[in-house]
């Protein structure tokens, strides 16, 4: 395989670990939940849709819809570092991505989630920053934001547990 | 009991009670009965209010497929319940007795103590826990059977009346 072709091959079982990672959970798919990578760093993405409004006046987003994109934002990326560790590292941990087994999804321990402006009837887009990447645990910050990513309408902090491959619930 | 008449003397009443006694018997399909909210998220969720009172209000959101969050366990995923208390906590402030219109979450911070029963409905209780001038702090519990085996626990702070930024978030209160 010529070294063109590796790194196209590498590229594509990323895309593929990430797009299995996103269909794990069937309420991400309910929800309209989006991820985008460039390179390891992932943007997630809130597709508007009438059903997630809470309030007609504005007409503005839910909270709880809101709460739970940060939420979601959050657990992706961190299950997204441990398999983006494990195929570099190429070991049995990559051997079972590669073939579809998955780590067990970070378990939420808390989430405090700081409303700062309503959302409107666009799209969301949410980073997350992990602030302290424990070997059980991961303290972690996400921010959303909709037209203008320096006037963020929320933002999150909590605790995950994190789980490793065939790890049970 | 009539599913247009819901008990409006606390969550803690003998007539909440039994409504909850009711929909735990009967499950989802006793649950839609009920008159469903004007929230359109909540709807989509096939969330309920059940119960209100002074700053109180149960809730309850039914099992369904595409709420999952685990395949291998069948267990709702944590941002319903999210959704759930965040909605119980909202409009137990806006059930408040004096509450001024316009209600917007300034924050919510939920701890969760254990996994939701798979395929069962979940319940929450929101009741005040003090009431300033502008703020009102709610807390919520989300449970199957019984609080003190709480799914997921939450405090909230909320702010009455007026713009927060650039208009409410609100909640309504009175339509539900």
């Amino acid at each position: 395989m010529s070294p063109i072709e590796k790194l196209h091959q590498q590229e594509t079982a990323r895309d593929a670990a990430l797009a299995r990672l996103v269909a794990t959970a069937p309420f991400v798919g309910f929800l309209g939940v989006e991820m985008q990578r460039h390179g390891d760093e992932l943007t997630g993405r809130l597709r508007f849709d009438p059903k997630l409004i809470g309030s007609p006046v504005l007409p503005a987003l839910h909270g709880g819809a809101i709460g739970a994109f940060l939420e979601i934002t959050a657990i992706l990326n961190l299950a997204w570092r441990q398999i983006w560790e494990a195929l570099e590292a190429g070991d049995a941990a990559a051997a079972a991505i590669h073939e579809g087994r998955l780590p067990a999804l970070p378990k939420t321990v808390d989430i405090t989630i700081d409303y700062l402006r309503a959302g409107r009837a666009r799209d969301v887009f949410a980073r997350a920053m992990i602030t302290k990447q424990g070997r059980r645990v991961s303290n972690i910050r996400v921010e959303a934001w909709q037209e203008e990513r320096g006037r963020p309408m929320a933002s999150a902090h909590g605790h995950f547990l994190l789980r490793g491959v065939g790890e049970g619930s | 009991m009539s599913s247009d008449t819901l008990p409006t003397n606390g969550v803690d009443s003998a007539e909440s009670q039994a409504l909850f006694d009711e929909i735990r018997a009967g499950g989802a399909p006793r649950l839609e009965q009920i008159r469903p909210i004007q929230i359109a998220f909540c709807e989509a969720l096939g969330m309920r209010l059940l119960a209100t009172g002074d700053g109180e209000a149960m809730m309850a959101t039914p099992h369904r497929p595409e709420l999952v969050g685990d395949p291998e366990t069948d267990v709702i995923h944590g941002g319903v319940i999210t959704t759930l208390l965040d909605t119980a906590a909202g409009l137990a402030a806006a059930f408040a007795k004096g509450a001024p219109p316009g209600l917007a979450t300034l924050d919510l911070r939920i701890d969760y103590m254990r996994p939701a029963e798979p395929g069962q409905v979940i319940f929450a209780k929101a009741r005040c826990f003090r009431r300033a001038r502008q703020i009102t702090f709610m807390r919520a519990v989300a449970f199957n059977e019984t609080e003190d085996k709480a799914i997921a626990v939450a405090v909230g702070a909320f702010m009455h009346g007026g713009k927060v930024d650039q208009g409410e978030r609100g909640k309504q209160g009175g339509d539900a």
